[in-house]
């Protein structure tokens, strides 16, 4: 195992290069499309979305047949499959859909229609932008995708559309358990003129919650801020560095605002409600963020609680001592793991948060684009085959709760591999 | 709580030794006079206080190349900050450079505003997967590179010290 992490290191050091905005030397004959296609390939990441957008310039600046030869590249450089498609990259993958083509949609359709596309989010986002009448029934039909990004991609869509009549299945989407999904929904709700909606966004900009070190209110106050700025203009003396105890005085003055727009606050879902109060007592949480079967936040408390999702989570009690015995288990296990990174880069994670006592360690497992056997050391693999077994499994009207544990070991599987 | 580097990217200038004459009892040179008269000890400059910066202020702003930025991103230039953040995923192990990142996930974060350059003077990197705090001298300004924005943020720290 030790010898595996070894080579895996050697992996993720090779994965990431050192910042410079190439990675590959261009050549003296290249022309400006060989040389886009290379940098928004294997450029610097923050490159790479700038390149694929000029190449969307380049064709809407060309007359015939330059945009056709541009086409044809592309569908080229896409190849005949899902496995060659992706690897052009997620910058290259968002903008196909910009480029009027019914052939470049239908590898992007067939991309999204495949669970183990790496990129999904990115190929919906992409066919979003340009999206098609004909198309309208696919784009409803993802608004109950698994993956949180293709649902807030699909809102996009039904908004280029100017879908209204899909109106309930986006209200629908303000109990989502995503926040990014939720604040879309919203801000786009807002947009057709469903004002109270923007209580919705309001909310978010009380929260303060936390995912261990990781602040998950702050992150969604700076977004649910610039998102109501769009529709409310200045928000006064808000200001989302700070949370709702310094903030209280504008806050008011904002809730009066929208009131007297949208009218009286309505009762916001569960899930959609900022977090009363701060959760005491996390002692282990693995975050399981898998770009082919969706992100799990779970958390287990001291006071054996397990915490499912970020902001206001569902709250499942567990038997007395059930945490205490994970903390025993997870101290042998974890103690057998010498390093603390596992793999190459990727749209698969898997984050250990182990906090026995004030500090936290956190163990990552990271899956790159090629298959690595035995990614997850075997010691964390038992450690995770004992909190998997404390998840409450089957159905459940809470969906965050329903088939959990069908659900986080499948992701499991799909990211370090099979925990049997 | 977190991983904290302690990152003292100031004070190296401070550290330059006052022009005290600390050999008093050296014999006294052929020629005492100096041309230029020793100043008076000078009063040290108190270390610049640091700025906390949230990584989520930075990298939620809407922001396309060549675009001014808001007044609030833009006066943080030059100034000695402390902000917390992840390294990107990959970062090389015995280098002077990474990636800060809001996120331990790549989670379709790929603009040049999501990422802040940071550049070690003294030591190099060591991968640690959670959150850290850094502080040190922020810059706030477009790097272009054959036409392409490559930096936006770059943050210049000391070294990493657990």
């Amino acid at each position: 195992l030790i010898a595996a992490g070894g080579l895996l290191a050697l992996a993720l050091l090779g994965a990431h290069a050192a910042p410079r905005p190439f990675q590959t030397a261009p050549t003296a004959q290249e022309s400006e499309l060989d040389k886009l296609l290379r940098v928004a390939k294997t450029g610097k990441a923050p490159v790479r979305p700038q390149a694929a957008r000029r190449i969307v310039r380049l064709w809407n600046g060309a007359g015939e047949p330059e945009r056709g030869s541009i086409i044809e590249r592309l569908l080229t450089e896409a190849g005949p499959t899902n496995a060659t498609l992706a690897k052009l990259g997620s910058a290259l993958v968002e903008v196909m859909g910009e480029f009027e083509d019914t052939r470049l949609r239908a590898r992007l359709w067939t991309a999204v229609d495949d669970p183990d596309f790496p990129w999904r989010p990115y190929a919906a986002r992409g066919l979003a932008a340009g999206a098609l009448d004909l198309e309208h029934g696919r784009f409803v039909a993802l608004l109950t995708d698994p993956i949180g990004p293709v649902r807030a991609a699909t809102i996009g869509a039904l908004e280029a559309l100017d879908a209204r009549a899909q109106a309930p299945a986006v209200r629908a989407l303000l109990a989502d358990e995503v926040g990014a999904v939720r604040r879309a929904a919203a801000d786009l709700l807002v947009r057709w003129g469903h004002d109270d909606a923007l209580w919705f966004l309001f909310e978010e900009l009380g929260r303060d919650d936390r995912f261990f070190d990781r602040p998950t209110g702050r992150e969604a106050r700076y977004k649910a801020e610039r998102q109501l700025k769009t529709h409310l203009g200045d928000l006064g003396e808000y200001d989302a560095g700070h949370g709702p105890v310094r903030n209280a005085g504008a806050l008011a003055a904002l809730a009066t605002a929208i009131e007297a727009r949208a009218g009286a606050r309505p009762e916001l879902p569960p899930v959609a409600r900022a977090s009363a109060q701060p959760i005491a007592g996390e002692a282990i949480g693995l975050e399981l963020r898998s770009c082919r079967r969706g992100e799990f936040f779970l958390r287990w408390t001291r006071d054996d609680r397990l915490l499912v999702g970020q902001g206001t989570p569902a709250i499942v009690e567990l038997a007395p001592g059930t945490t205490a015995r994970l903390l025993v288990v997870g101290a042998a296990q974890t103690a057998k793991v010498e390093r603390r990174s596992f793999g190459s880069p990727g749209c698969d994670i898997e984050l250990l948060h182990w906090r026995p006592a004030d500090n936290t360690t956190v163990w990552l497992v990271s899956k790159g684009p090629a298959a690595v056997s035995d990614l997850r050391p075997a010691a964390l693999g038992e450690f995770y085959r004992e909190l998997v077994s404390s998840l409450p499994r089957g159905a459940s009207a809470d969906p965050r709760l329903d088939h959990l544990r069908e659900r986080a070991l499948a992701a499991l599987a799909s990211i370090g591999g099979p925990l049997e | 709580m977190l991983n904290t580097f302690t990152v003292l990217a100031l004070t190296a200038g401070l550290l330059a030794a006052p022009q005290t004459n600390l050999f008093a009892d050296d014999p006294v040179p052929d020629d005492p006079i100096p041309e230029d008269p020793i100043p008076d000890d000078p009063i040290p400059e108190e270390p610049e206080e640091a700025v906390e910066v949230s990584i989520e202020k930075l990298t939620s702003i809407e922001y396309r190349p060549g675009q001014e930025l808001p007044d609030e991103i833009a006066e943080l230039d030059g100034k000695t900050v402390t902000i917390e953040g992840y390294m990107a995923i990959g970062t090389l192990e015995g280098v002077q450079k990474f990636e800060l990142v809001p996120e331990p996930c790549e989670c379709g974060r790929s603009k040049v505003q999501h990422f802040i350059d940071v550049t070690l003077t003294e030591g190099t990197t060591t991968f640690t997967p959670g959150r850290i705090e850094l502080e040190g001298k922020l810059s706030v300004s477009e790097v272009e590179e054959d036409g392409f924005v490559v930096s936006l943020y770059r943050l210049e720290i000391k070294s990493l010290d657990n």
